[in-house]
């Protein structure tokens, strides 16, 4: 017995651990949330590497910069759109981000960024949708070109493939949300919400949630955040997975075999989220064989 | 205490004016704090209800999405945000199943509704209710306020429409989605009405002593002058003088004082003037020469003034103890009187006779009116007496003076021819004395006739003076011989058995005075005594003395010159003079003797004549033993008469005399008399005729001799023409009686005068004078 752990101690101090055990990574979080806590325990879920972390919502600018001046450190991870924004400029420093809606709106430049997207393909999506509404025609929607005008055009496209009338509308900013939705209310049975954060702020939202109590018209989102508070579906990621997704990049970036990877790459797990509640007060029937994992709220 | 506040009350218009304000303030404040603190009380609760609505509304408006979507997460914060307000007391969010979301209690209350049994049938009613209204509602428990508002989700959706709307009823697009009960504690609002009752209160009461000090001081400010006035009336009252009182305000009171100081102002003027014009009656009263009285009804003098005092000889006292009836010579007369005033209201100057207390008798004229009271008939009467004794006595002289003049002018009437006549038989009789020698038994005839002729000229002169019909002639008179002539004139008036005595020594000296008024002197003292002594008999004696006057015994007499006097004695042994009755015997128609027998003029006359005369006169008396009248007249000196008895050798002359007389016989007696005093004589009988002589040959006349009572032409006339003719011409008038010619007008005309009838010397005399006085 003694001899076995004496070999096992043996083994832990001989072991070549990876670099990424000899330095810390830093990683800047823009707010503290489930959401992103998931995340974070995904990527350390890898190789749970040493990591210092920064709250972008509670630390200044000048004092990340000081600190990764500091700690230099071979990787940052950054979680959430503030924590990207924080450290866009890093160029020499490898730069993991997750949790990141519409990265390309706000890289100039990717050389040292890795990230997961957080986007499903529209195709997919609307397969979904489909599937777990049948009978659904009419779906409207609200995008910024600047951000989400590429998705909405390869919606745009996978809707006409599929039979589906999208109802598009192009907004520039969040007060030009709510006109559209009265204006497309009575013209569309379900809509869709993109993940765009310059039309989608608590406001529309609330007014989206409540538009679709009021006209009975289901709102199909990205998160199950939403479906929590009203929306009818949500074909969103697994932010755990997403999480360990980044871990493997991460993790191949310090060991330099990460070459040739693409720079963004999409979540490999999708989770649909269902509120039964929801559904029920639409009057909406849902088709629950969807060869998705599902989650249901009640 | 209280019944000094009671007797403040009805005493004092202040303290009366302060409680009723005080109390109408308190009624005011309470009714007003009462109804304030009623209706904030009721707006506090409609405010809390609306309030709790409200918040009820706000919760169901924002937890829509939270209720709609069964989401705890969503409701915490609407429910939170609600949960601010102190007074709400739980909160629950159901769906609209009824099923309980969401619930949060404030510490230390009871929990909320739950769908729990006992309480399910009334949330069940409740559901039901909010689901049929849509409406929210509430109701009182347990001493709070629950709010029931159901959740809805609406088509068409207005946040302020739903927030704010009583009724907001569900519409045909609208889903019910779930119910929020507020509970809404009361406490607060207990507490705020509570705290608004005491701070209303307390205002009440502050307001309500501010109020009441106020208008304490309003009053005390406002009753002050009224005070001042009252203090001021009562001195007023009290007949004090007052100073006026300080006008503070131009308001009401201010014009109240104003008043007041006019009407102080008005009373002062009026006291004063009231007390001037009670000085003034007063003296007026006490002053007056006429008795003012004032009388009751039965005549009894309760006042009357000093002038009855002096006319009746009472005191005052004795006046007020007797009645006017006592005055009354007439007895009984007031009776009438006050029956007179009784129809008539008053009697004016009605003569009546009084008697003085020492029963002298008093004509007056007497007004009397009565003193009426108001309501309350006749008090008294009130009088004025005036003395008009003496007006009556003036009023007899006036009589008597009329009816001497009325002699006067009937003896001037015939003293003319009376003259006429005398002077014919004195001029003949001393013709004929010229031519019968002085032996002759007829001489002595003549003489007889002569003297008889003179006597009965001087007659005629006494009549017209006594009657003044003409001029007293103030000449030298030997007083010696005048006395006795008088004298012998006056014997035969007089009874034999009074036995007259003179004692008239002959005398040098002279008074100046004239003949006529001594002899009224000599004829008034003596017949006087003679009445004195017509019963009973006695010695009338005459006596006359020359006395010197010294300062001393000058000073006892008035108004009279130390220096040499006659004095003129009459004294009787009659009955005498009653002293009482002594000082007036020389006033004006004061007689004692019967109505008829004398005019009461005798002794005044006396009096007059001798004070003319610069003399004097004074009586003793003696009841029962006589009366001693002593008549003091200068003396000038040894006698200057030129009479009768003077110078025989007649002053003649040799001049050309113009002669002319109506009466032919006075033509034929002058014409030879003068020319037996030398002179040629032109004589005629018409003034024309003269005057044309003396045009034709104004030179050949030394003199013009005319009478002056003429048909045609009167003597003065004729003087004036011949002066105009020749302005030297010497010019005598003869004249017997005649208003138109005096010496003083002849003397202005230039011309002398001569009394008819004259003697053959008097005319001689006026002549030579005449014609002397011219030459020089």
């Amino acid at each position: 017995m003694a001899k076995k752990f004496f070999l096992i101690i043996l083994f832990l101090v001989t072991f070549p651990w990876p670099v990424l055990a000899d330095s810390e990574i830093l990683v800047f979080q823009s707010v503290r949330i489930p959401l992103y806590e998931d995340a974070l325990k995904g990527f350390l879920s890898v190789s749970n590497p040493e990591i210092k972390r920064l709250f972008i919502s509670e630390v200044k600018t000048s004092d990340l910069t000081k600190e990764i001046k500091k700690t230099d450190p071979p990787l940052i991870l950054a979680i959430g759109r503030d924590a990207l924004l924080s450290v866009k400029e890093i160029r020499n420093i490898p730069v993991v981000y997750i949790m990141v809606l519409n990265p390309h709106s706000i890289l100039a430049h990717d050389d040292n960024f890795y990230g997961i997207s957080m986007n499903i393909p529209p195709k997919k999506q609307l397969e979904k949708f489909t599937n777990a509404i049948p009978g659904l025609n009419n779906i409207g929607m609200i995008y910024n070109p600047d951000n989400t005008g590429e998705l909405a055009r390869n919606a745009v496209k996978a809707a006409e493939k599929s039979g589906i009338k999208l109802i598009t509308g192009k907004a520039q900013n969040a007060g030009d949300v709510p006109p559209m939705i009265k204006d497309m209310a009575d013209k569309i049975e379900a809509f869709w919400m993109l993940p765009d954060i310059t039309l989608m702020t608590p406001e529309t939202i609330e007014f989206l949630l409540i538009t679709s109590m009021e006209r009975r018209i289901p709102i199909l989102t990205f998160s199950h955040k939403y479906v929590e508070i009203g929306a009818l579906m949500s074909l969103g990621v697994d932010p755990y997975d997403m999480g360990r997704q980044a871990g493997e990049i991460a993790q191949k970036l310090l060991d330099g075999t990460a070459k040739g990877d693409g720079k963004i790459i999409f979540a490999r797990r999708e989770v649909i989220t269902l509120n039964m509640k929801i559904a029920e007060k639409l009057g909406i029937e849902l088709n629950q064989e969807l060869n998705t994992e599902i989650r249901i709220i009640k | 205490m209280n019944s000094i506040f009671l007797k403040n009350l009805n005493e004092k218009f202040s303290i009366k004016l302060f409680v009723l304000f005080a109390f109408f303030v308190f009624i005011v404040f309470s009714s007003f704090t009462a109804i304030f603190i009623h209706l904030e009380g009721k707006s506090l609760t409609n405010s809390l209800i609306r309030d709790g609505k409200l918040l009820a509304n706000i919760l169901a408006q924002n937890t829509r999405i939270g209720v709609f979507s069964e989401n705890e997460a969503l409701l915490k914060d609407p429910i939170e945000a609600i949960f601010q307000q102190e007074d709400i007391l739980d909160i629950s969010i159901y769906n609209q199943e009824g099923v309980l979301l969401k619930n949060k209690i404030r510490t230390g209350t009871r929990a909320p509704e739950r769908l729990i049994e006992g309480e399910k049938g009334k949330t069940t009613d409740i559901f039901k209710q909010l689901r049929e209204s849509g409406a929210t509602i509430y109701y009182e428990d347990q001493g709070n306020l629950k709010f029931w508002t159901p959740v809805l989700s609406r088509y068409d959706n207005s946040l302020t429409g739903i927030l704010f709307s009583e009724e907001s009823p569900i519409q045909e697009k609208d889903r019910l989605i779930g119910f929020v009960q507020v509970t809404v504690g009361k406490d607060k609002l207990s507490k705020q009405l509570n705290s608004l009752l005491i701070r209303s209160i307390i205002i009440a009461v502050i307001f309500f002593m501010a109020g009441s000090v106020f208008i304490y001081s309003a009053l005390k400010r406002i009753t002050r002058p009224l005070n001042r006035l009252t203090v001021a009336v009562n001195t007023i009252g009290a007949g004090k003088v007052v100073e006026k009182v300080h006008v503070e305000t131009k308001d009401e009171i201010g014009k109240l004082a104003n008043a007041f100081n006019n009407m102080a102002e008005s009373i002062k003027w009026r006291e004063q003037a009231l007390r001037e014009s009670e000085v003034k009656y007063r003296s007026l009263f006490e002053e007056s020469r006429d008795v003012i009285f004032i009388i009751d009804t039965e005549g009894k003098f309760i006042n009357a003034n000093q002038a009855a005092i002096e006319l009746f000889g009472y005191s005052k006292d004795e006046i007020l103890e007797i009645g006017l009836d006592d005055l009354f010579l007439k007895p009984g007369e007031f009776g009438d009187i006050k029956n007179h005033i009784d129809l008539d209201s008053y009697v004016r100057d009605r003569e009546v006779k009084l008697k003085k207390k020492d029963a002298t008798l008093l004509h007056c004229l007497l007004t009397l009116s009565a003193r009426r009271a108001h309501g309350r008939g006749i008090l008294g009467y009130q009088g004025i007496i005036r003395n008009v004794t003496d007006q009556k006595a003036l009023e007899m002289q006036l009589q008597q003076a009329q009816k001497m003049e009325a002699i006067g002018t009937l003896a001037g009437g015939i003293a003319h021819d009376f003259n006429n006549i005398i002077g014919i038989i004195i001029g003949n009789t001393e013709l004929a004395m010229d031519d019968v020698p002085e032996d002759n038994p007829v001489a002595l005839n003549l003489d007889e006739i002569h003297k008889a002729c003179i006597r009965a000229r001087d007659l005629v002169r006494q009549i017209l003076t006594f009657s003044r019909q003409t001029r007293q002639e103030i000449k030298p008179i030997v007083l010696s011989k005048l006395i006795k002539e008088s004298l012998s004139l006056l014997r035969a008036s007089i009874p034999s058995t009074i036995k007259i005595l003179e004692n008239i020594p002959d005398s040098n000296f002279s008074v100046m005075a004239n003949e006529t008024q001594i002899n009224q002197i000599i004829l008034n003292l003596c017949t006087n005594a003679a009445h004195a002594m017509r019963d009973k008999g006695g010695v009338l004696e005459i006596k006359l003395e020359h006395i010197i006057l010294d300062a001393d015994r000058a000073a006892s007499y008035h108004d009279i010159k130390p220096g040499g006097y006659f004095e003129l004695i009459v004294s009787d042994t009659g009955k005498g003079i009653d002293h009482t009755i002594i000082e007036r015997i020389f006033d004006p128609y004061f007689t004692t003797k019967e109505k008829g027998s004398g005019t009461g003029m005798g002794l005044a006359m006396v009096h007059g004549i001798v004070k003319n005369f610069g003399g004097a006169i004074t009586v003793n008396s003696e009841p029962g033993k006589g009366s001693e009248f002593h008549v003091l007249l200068p003396s000038i000196g040894s006698d200057t008469d030129n009479g009768m008895d003077g110078d025989k050798s007649l002053p003649k002359g040799n001049e050309r005399i113009l002669l002319v007389d109506d009466e032919q016989s006075m033509v034929i007696l002058l014409k030879p008399m003068l020319e037996r005093l030398g002179y040629h004589v032109e004589a005629r009988s018409s003034a024309i005729e003269t005057l044309e002589i003396f045009q034709d040959h104004p030179d050949s006349f030394d003199l013009l001799i005319t009478d002056m009572t003429m048909p045609d032409l009167t003597g003065l006339d004729l003087a004036r023409e011949v002066i105009k003719i020749r302005p030297d011409t010497p010019v005598i008038i003869c004249t017997g009686y005649s208003e138109k010619i005096n010496e003083k007008k002849a003397e202005e005309i230039g011309v002398s005068l001569i009394m008819k009838p004259f003697v053959t010397n008097e005319v001689a005399i006026t002549i030579r004078n005449t014609l002397d006085n011219k030459k020089t």
